[in-house]
């Protein structure tokens, strides 16, 4: 079967890498067409804690990975100004410490508050510690559960793309320079057959993988497949970047900090800053928001900042006939929570696990579907959740997201969190309950009852119990090298040895 | 700040009940609340049984119910699977057992292998790479140890005398302060659509903050709380019983390790095996069967000699729009009611209670608990509800009525979809709120005769002898662990009942 992937980009090679390591060649051949007179959406990127069962997974090796591409470690992600301004909280990839007599951590946390004893929430959760620390060591070498603490990292998705490549190509996967000029189809069943390149070259397939971006050059161009917008209650559209010189310390999280017409993201590399302002036309120009966000750097920036213009929502099938988006031509959900690349990371594994024998095999399109949707759902609701669980009031874009109505699955949620600290964990899809209580404590929305089974522990043994815990922690993590120790012991890249030097 | 639940008053009966009754107790009763129940006149008789499914066992745990005692001291057995006999016409029996099949090689689950090698000419059943259904087909107990732990993780549920079920947890629930008088209900006091007590014909008088009705299909305290509490939907239309009938036969021996399913021209009868006797259930539909047709055949359908008297009564598959309305939630039959089949009833109960006990309200004045558990344990429900329906539609009982009619109604769009992707293409979708995981109806889907036309690419990267290797060795090592283990009878006596000098 000839399977052709159209685009590189961070999608494109995680896709090529991930079919040249699981296909065999003598059955399968792989092909990815990409032009480099294409520019890929490469800015500094940061993931989530499953990139590294992915890499795993597919045989990358972390420390060679995360030198090559600049990577840094993340522990979560610090929301500066989201539930009222002047606040700050991380979202760690880490449990609030752990159950107390068959009640969840926090039933116990806000029973220890409503009886006067107000215990600071990040301070039970290893990965806020660490963070706030700035202290990284990998959880295996440290005797830590990996319930207890995880971790993602910070790299540059173009030289991750880039040393994907270099796997892929060895694995047998065929690149193809070249801009694509035509997309033919079966003149009956309106299937892909083939695609001509600018150089004449027609390149024949069964199945296309489109990796081509925003401009999902097959799914939507061709296939013409609907793109569902979620702008109502997603309503940023734009985003400007620029990166920046690096400071010390290094820390182990991305920050966070709303602004008045969105968001602005700042992700540490081992050589530089990345930064971000992500905003809604609605409310801000393209200059504001560039002026705002160089004002707000915290290094000297380095080169011109870049624009980047997106409609938040997804296609309503993302495999349509023979043909499947991934990554950015499948949908869009702003980077807030870093799931950009978990959601190709899903993708190509939901691929995998219903392979299909023909290559428009409905059955597996429709599973297919049903999970990429699964997917989307669950993540959309959780960034609506920042937005919506605000008190600002001091800008036109905080006013309507406080006023929206949101998907009624999660204002049920909001609302029995609220009235008892209840949160639902569901099979598939992102988010457990760790993170959900991150925000909602985070942005200001605390229970207003605890469950009655708490009472069963006696308070006086409760409280010196969630003492011990916060103790434990607090040591466990003065005994951890420093982040900035710990990536030039093991993964120092090239680049930054050389600054260090300097 | 909130206004505590301090009395919690459950009306119902038989074993559900007294499940419901402990868990509250546990829950919130060790805190302080009050926990009573009124306890009605038992709907169960001596006929009836009950099955349970392996996640049962958290429920016992919860009440301190040991393995032990429970064979000691109620007459009960052990059900590694339930065997499913006539749902096809000539077709072979098959066991659904609760264990997985063979070893997942290269994350491709093993019933892809086996579509393989059956394509190839291979005619070993898919259920003799189970554990746990090899146990179950040959009345043997066996645990998991290090030689079957990586492709098995056997489990079992138990076939239970429901009167003695019931009186026995009975008695714990009032050892651990469980309040509890026994009596009819006469009157229900409701004011603003709250319930605030009820009244019995004695002039007794229970007031609480939140009731529990487990009453069964009388649903005693949501009748009285108005057109939202009462609203059922009716799921007749793929489960088409609408009659049950329950009789009692002497003990099999050797006693079996399993329930077995039979259909018949208008319905199916299953035998639950006890240690004392073999208990016997009957649903079917009255204008495919009359009552006394039923009685009449049972013991040929079943073959054994059923006694006593044969007990009849009506019975429509469905579920309560909202299982919990104002301050009252409904738990077991007054909430949804499924066959008796696959060890759902009980499923039902235990739905209920784990979305009870997780949403149990905080607040006597507000309960939006309400929302999210009738959310939940509809879709709880819904999917064992199609778990059964999947017997119906996928039967091959060709030239009756009755199946041809079930095999083509249309199905729940979950079930469809469930269907369509395995045929396609042996693919199991598992959605939020499964009881049954994708071994369960893998077993179901193949048993009942439904092959997927295609099995996974991925097996085809597999060299065939090293899938070869790997089915004998499975093969091999389920026939030694199944030799191994003791007969479901001898395990039964090594607890059970018959060392008591009460026992005939």
């Amino acid at each position: 079967m000839k399977i052709v992937i159209v685009g590189g980009g961070t999608a494109g090679w995680m896709t090529g890498m991930a079919l040249a390591s699981s296909l065999p060649r003598e059955r399968y051949s792989l092909r990815l067409i990409e032009s480099d007179a294409i520019g890929t959406v490469g800015v500094g990127e940061a993931t989530l804690p499953q990139l590294w069962a992915f890499n795993q997974t597919f045989g990358v090796d972390e420390a060679q990975l995360m030198a090559e591409t600049n990577a840094t470690f993340k522990l979560g992600i610090e929301f500066v100004d989201w539930g009222y301004k002047g606040s700050a909280y991380i979202h760690p990839f880490s449990s609030f410490g752990s159950p107390v007599g068959g009640t969840a951590f926090h039933q116990q946390w806000v029973r220890a508050r409503q009886n006067g004893h107000d215990l600071p929430l990040e301070e039970f959760s290893y990965g806020i510690v660490a963070s706030r620390a700035s202290r990284f060591g990998h959880p295996s070498q440290h005797g830590w559960t990996e319930q207890a603490y995880n971790y993602a990292y910070h790299l540059d998705a173009s030289l991750y793309a880039a040393h994907l490549r270099q796997l892929a190509e060895s694995r047998g996967l065929t690149r193809t320079e070249g801009r694509i000029e035509t997309v033919h189809q079966d003149s009956e069943s309106g299937a892909i057959t083939a695609v001509t390149l600018e150089s004449g070259e027609t390149v024949p397939g069964d199945i296309f993988i489109d990796c081509s971006g925003f401009r999902a050059l097959v799914i939507g161009q061709t296939l013409g497949a609907d793109f569902e917008e979620w702008t109502d209650w997603l309503p940023c559209d734009r985003a400007v970047a620029v990166g920046c010189e690096r400071t010390d310390p290094l820390i182990p999280y991305t920050k966070a900090t709303a602004r008045e017409a969105g968001w602005q993201w700042r992700i540490p590399l081992q050589h530089r800053t990345g930064n971000g302002y992500v905003y809604s036309s609605q409310f801000l120009s393209d200059d504001e928001a560039a002026d705002a966000l160089l004002s707000r750097l915290d290094g000297a920036p380095l080169g011109d900042p870049r624009f980047l213009k997106f409609t938040a929502g997804r296609r309503t099938t993302s495999w349509v006939k023979n043909c499947l988006a991934i990554g950015l031509s499948s949908g869009f959900l702003e980077p807030l929570e870093s799931t950009s690349i978990y959601l190709i990371q899903q993708a190509i594994m939901n691929f995998l696990d219903v392979l299909p024998h023909h290559p428009a095999d409905e059955a597996c399109a429709r599973e297919y579907n049903r999970r990429v949707d699964v997917e989307y759902e669950r993540v959309r609701d959780f960034l609506i959740l920042h937005y919506h669980a605000s008190t600002r009031n001091d800008s036109e874009l905080w006013r309507y997201c406080r006023d929206m109505a949101v998907p009624d699955s999660l204002t049920e949620k909001i609302e029995i969190f609220r009235h008892r600290g209840h949160i639902d964990s569901y099979k598939d899809g992102l988010f457990g309950p760790p993170s959900w209580l991150a925000v909602y404590a985070g942005q200001g929305i605390i229970p207003e009852a605890y469950e009655d089974l708490s009472n069963n522990q006696p308070l006086d043994k409760v409280l010196p119990h969630l003492e011990r815990m916060r103790t434990k922690i607090r040591d466990d993590v003065a005994g951890l090298p420093t982040h900035d120790e710990t990536v030039r012991s093991f993964c120092p890249a090239p680049a930054a040895k050389m600054m260090v030097g300097a | 700040m909130t206004r505590r639940v301090q009395d919690i008053v459950i009306v119902g009966r038989d074993a559900p009940v007294w499940l419901t009754a402990l868990a509250v107790q546990r829950f919130v009763g060790i805190a302080g609340a009050r926990v009573s129940v009124v306890e009605l006149p038992p709907n169960d008789e001596a006929v009836d049984a009950v099955s349970t499914l392996p996640t049962h066992h958290a429920l016992h745990e919860m009440v301190g119910l040991k393995e032990e005692a429970l064979l000691r001291n109620i007459d009960s057995s052990y059900a590694f699977g339930q065997r499913y006999a006539n749902w096809s016409k000539g077709g072979d029996p098959f066991m659904h057992a609760y264990d997985g099949h063979g070893v997942s090689l290269y994350s491709v689950p093993f019933h892809h292998y086996w579509l393989k090698a059956r394509r190839n000419g291979m005619t070993v059943p898919i259920e003799d790479f189970s554990l746990g259904a090899v146990a179950a087909k040959q009345s043997r107990y066996v645990e998991n140890d290090e030689t079957t732990r990586e492709f098995s993780h056997v489990s079992y549920g138990f076939n239970i005398d429901a009167p003695s079920y019931a009186e026995y947890l009975r008695k714990i629930a009032i050892k651990v302060g469980v309040r509890t008088i026994a009596s009819e209900i006469a009157d229900v006091m409701v004011s603003d659509g709250r319930i605030t007590g009820v009244t019995m014909p004695s002039g007794h008088k229970a007031d609480g903050d939140f009731f529990i009705d487990v009453s069964g299909r009388e649903a005693v305290l949501m009748s009285a709380l108005g057109e939202d509490a009462r609203e059922m939907v009716s799921w007749r239309e793929w489960l088409p019983a609408d009659r049950t009938l329950a009789l009692s036969g002497p003990r099999l021996s050797p006693l079996p390790g399993h329930a077995q399913i039979s259909a018949f021209r208008g319905g199916w009868i299953g035998l639950y095996p006890l240690q004392g006797r073999t208990a016997a259930v009957a649903a079917y539909n009255s204008e495919a069967m009359t009552d006394d047709e039923v009685a009449l055949q049972l013991p040929t359908l079943s073959g054994i000699a059923l006694s006593g008297d044969a007990l009849a009564a009506p019975f429509e598959a469905g579920i309560r729009r909202r299982p919990w309305h104002s301050n009252c939630a409904a738990i077991g039959g007054a909430a949804a009611t499924l066959e008796p089949l696959d060890s759902v009833p009980m499923g039902l109960v235990q739905a209920g209670i784990s979305c009870l006990t997780s949403l149990f309200p905080v607040d006597a004045d507000a309960m939006p608990e309400a929302k999210t558990f009738n959310r939940l344990f509809t879709e709880q429900a819904e999917r064992m509800r199609d778990f059964q329906i999947a017997h119906y539609a996928l039967n091959k009982r060709q030239g009756e009525p009755y199946w041809d009619a079930a095999r083509s109604a249309n199905l729940p769009e979950a079930l469809q979809y469930k269907i369509d992707v395995f045929t396609a293409r042996g693919i199991m979708p598992i959605f939020d709120g499964e009881a049954f995981g994708q071994e369960n109806w893998i077993s179901s889907f193949l048993g009942h005769g439904l092959i997927p036309s295609d099995y996974d690419p991925r097996v085809d990267f597999v060299p065939d002898d090293d899938q070869i290797d790997a089915f004998q060795s499975i093969l091999q090592t389920i026939a030694q662990q199944v030799r191994s283990g003791p007969s479901i009878e001898s395990q039964v006596d090594l607890y059970g009942m018959q060392k008591s000098p009460f026992m005939g």
